[in-house]
């Protein structure tokens, strides 16, 4: 039976300098999110997690799965800084996975997105940009990981930009991804149906060691 | 492959699925997980071979240390992934060639040798491991063999039981609605009633929290009224927003209002002034092209719905304007209270026999701000088959193509207001009027449709619950039935409830897909639904039919639906 799922895209940049601490704090983040998310039960009836990573190409590692079914994708760091490769496929995926309300179905809410890098972006990600523009979200939270990150291109891509101090702290960002994505799933009603017009979300306070870029 | 070696290595997934990806964490089962990341990893189909499964049949348990299904309930859900993944597997070649893959991976790895803890034989399959501990009635077997590993397993099971005991729902629990000390404008947290008015009509009500307001302990912010006025039968439903903490004030004067401001209004206007032909109910229900009725009778009703509306919103800015000025709600807030905070929806009905070319038929008039729903079932039976039609009174607005609900405390265009009218060509059998909690489950864009709200409301008792002298059906019919109406039950239902007997509650998909029919045809053949129905329940007990209506609304537990419910029905008795 259809119902509504809330679609939850993590856009993470798996780079070489990402290697080490990062990444392992990454991994250890997406354990922690979607554990905290099956403790909630709304969450873990309407939220579905995807996981796109970013290097020197970019891929949907993870398809939107329920909470029950997640399974945390192997990750390595390696590579240079595709942004833009991973906006297409974002898209793409979004595209693809999440079901728009019409006449004849319910559609699904409107995706949350959280991207994060440690770095520059190294391809053409301006292009990108555009399709990110032309989609609906209920949100997408970018996230510049440690002071190698530029925020003037995640700037572009959303308002809502904050700033890691240091990479290693990730753990700090997945956690608040986490009560981000609780605050959503739990007043859904706010957040619009995949169709409808946009209306902005409310997000709860970033912890200590995040900064919101104004 | 040989069906047997198939069978095998689909039960084999069918373990790994349920107790690595279901009961993920639980360390008892940290080797079944590491064989569920291991499939996963290596198969590229592994996620292909079970995506359309339908997650929710499964009792969802909670991790760590609660009690996990066993016995029969386990082999039941199992038999179901299996007969699953065997589906897909005769539909394509490319996951027949997966399984060989699974199976070079269970030679491998056979069940007993999953994990380096486990000790060589003392593992046994998925299956004997809960039969063992069915019969032992203690700790799983797994516990003894993961006693190398760095945390000891707390996992306890169940002692086997007689039928399989509802599991709690992951998290859900149900709390009481706050006192009147720590919130103003107290209310009950549900309600139910019923009445057999004056006018012949049986009206049933009655409204519950949904899962979010009972685990976070906040108000029902539904509310349902009726009335009548001679032959006219008037039925008000409203939907308090949810985010809004007042908004319960706002839905229960808004139908409370409406319906005595319309009892008071449509005394004046009876059955001699409606139409009674069908050429002439045609021309009545013509507009023009403000939207106002050509009929003299049928416009003034339709002020007077409109009006109602007014009234209803005018109340509530009364109310606002008392509470604001009192300033119990601002402290409590911790702001200024706003109209907003009262807002909610509202749905009024209006229901009025007549005569269509000498034939006994209804008038139906709807008028609705905000979502929701008022659905009028006719029925028609020929050559022993029934068949219901269901037709919403709604007219399609904002509500269901966005999730911006119009609410009435905003709503100023009066003009567009939407109304429906219609006089059905069937002597109507139910009018069913709901609030969006009950609505969102049963239209049919939910994949269900309004048959199945129907169906579910027979098969649980709601309706049609009085004795019955269809004969004994034939043994054979019987246990298929027993059989089907197990599988019906839903199996989580206890931590939702404020009673916590578990309550049961029959979900009429279930209960016709164990039947291998169709909600459709199980309500056309009276035979084999009445037999079910009986069997479900043989004595139908004392309780009242508003009383079993709030136990369906308050025990039904629908994956993603989290909103506090209203039904009410209105039932013509014969005239």
């Amino acid at each position: 039976m259809i119902s509504r799922r809330l679609p939850v895209y993590l856009v993470l940049d798996t780079s070489g300098s990402m290697s080490g601490a990062p990444i392992d704090a990454v991994r250890e983040g997406i354990r922690l999110l979607v554990s905290q998310l099956r403790r909630d039960p709304q969450a873990l009836e309407t939220v579905h997690v995807s996981v796109i990573t970013f290097d020197s190409n970019a891929r949907q590692v993870v398809p939107l799965t329920g909470l029950e079914s997640f399974v945390e994708p192997t990750l390595n760091a390696n590579g240079s800084t595709s942004l833009g490769e991973a906006l297409q496929v974002l898209c793409r995926s979004v595209d693809a996975e999440v079901r728009k309300s019409s006449a004849d179905q319910k559609g699904d809410w409107k995706p949350l997105v959280f991207l994060m890098t440690d770095g520059e972006p190294t391809d053409n990600w301006e292009a990108a940009i555009a399709e990110v523009k032309r989609r609906s979200w209920a949100g997408i939270i970018a996230c510049g990981a440690g002071p190698g990150a530029k925020t003037e291109p995640l700037k572009r891509i959303t308002e809502v930009v904050v700033l890691l101090h240091e990479a290693q702290d990730l753990k700090t960002f997945f956690s608040w991804v986490s009560s981000s994505i609780k605050t959503a799933s739990s007043s859904l009603k706010v957040v619009p149906a995949a169709g409808a017009t946009p209306q902005g979300m409310s997000l709860p306070p970033p912890p200590q060691g995040i900064t919101i870029v104004p | 492959m040989d069906e047997e070696t198939l069978q095998s290595i689909a039960r084999y997934l069918a373990d790994s699925l349920l107790y690595g990806r279901r009961y993920a964490d639980c360390n008892v089962f940290a080797h079944a997980e590491r064989l569920h990341n291991q499939l996963s990893g290596k198969l590229d189909g592994y996620h292909e071979l079970l995506k359309g499964w339908d997650d929710s049949i499964l009792p969802v348990q909670p991790h760590g240390d609660q009690p996990v299904p066993l016995g029969r309930e386990y082999r039941r859900v199992r038999a179901s992934v299996v007969a699953h993944i065997l589906t897909k597997v005769k539909q394509s070649a490319e996951f027949r060639s997966l399984l060989c893959e699974v199976e070079a991976i269970m030679q491998q790895e056979p069940p007993q040798r999953i994990g380096e803890s486990v000790r060589l034989g003392e593992l046994l399959s998925f299956e004997s491991v809960t039969e063992a501990a069915v019969h032992r009635g203690g700790p799983a077997p797994c516990g003894e063999v993961m006693s190398g590993s760095s945390a000891a397993p707390e996992a306890t099971l169940n002692p086997p039981s007689p039928r399989p005991q509802p599991s709690d729902a992951v998290g859900w629990s149900w709390h009481p609605v706050p006192g009147v000390e720590s919130e103003p404008d107290p209310a009950p947290e549900d309600a139910n009633n019923s009445e057999l008015l004056p006018n012949g009509m049986l009206v049933v009500g009655a409204r519950t929290r949904g899962k979010k307001h009972k685990l976070e302990g906040t108000h029902c912010d539904d509310c349902y009224a009726w009335g009548s006025s001679g032959q006219w039968t008037i039925v008000a439903v409203a939907d308090g927003a949810g985010s809004k903490r007042v908004s319960r004030v706002g839905a229960r004067l808004s139908c409370e209002r409406a319906v005595e401001f319309l009892a008071e209004r449509l005394v004046s206007i009876g059955a001699v002034e409606l139409p009674t032909t069908r050429s002439t109910w045609i021309e009545a229900i013509q507009r023009d092209s403000d939207g106002n009725f050509v009929s003299s009778v049928l416009r003034e009703v339709q002020s007077h719905m409109v009006a109602a509306l007014r009234e209803g919103k005018t109340s509530v800015r009364t109310a606002y304007e008392l509470r604001k000025d009192q300033g119990e709600w601002t402290r409590i807030l911790e702001r200024e209270l706003e109209l907003k905070d009262l807002r909610s929806t509202l749905l009024i009905t209006l229901v009025h026999p007549i005569y269509f070319d000498g034939e006994e038929r209804y008038l139906c008039m709807h008028l609705q701000v905000g979502d929701g729903a008022a659905v009028a079932c006719y029925g028609s039976s020929s050559a022993g088959r029934f068949s219901f039609h269901f037709q919403p009174l709604a007219a399609p607005d904002s509500g269901p193509f966005s999730s911006e609900t119009e609410f009435l405390v905003d709503f100023e265009d009066w003009g567009r207001a939407q109304m429906r009218v219609g006089v059905l060509p069937a002597p109507l059998k139910w009018l069913f009027c709901m609030t969006d909690g009950v609505d969102d489950v049963f239209e049919p864009r939910s994949g269900r449709g309004y048959s199945w709200l129907l169906g579910e409301l027979l098969l649980n008792q709601v309706l049609g619950c009085h004795g019955d002298d269809t004969a004994e059906p034939l043994p054979e019919l019987r246990a298929r039935i027993l059989g089907a109406l197990d599988s019906a039950q839903q199996s989580r239902t206890v931590r939702l409830l404020k009673d916590p007997e578990p309550i049961r509650i029959l979900d009429v998909g279930l209960f016709a897909h164990a039947m291998q029919t169709t909600v459709d045809e199980l309500l056309a053949d009276p035979a084999i639904f009445h037999q079910s129905v009986k069997i479900a329940s043989p004595v139908c007990e004392s309780q009242h039919a508003s009383q079993r209506l709030l136990a369906w609304l308050d025990g039904k537990d629908v994956k993603g639906e989290f909103d506090d419910r209203t039904l009410v029905i209105v039932q013509p008795q014969r005239r």
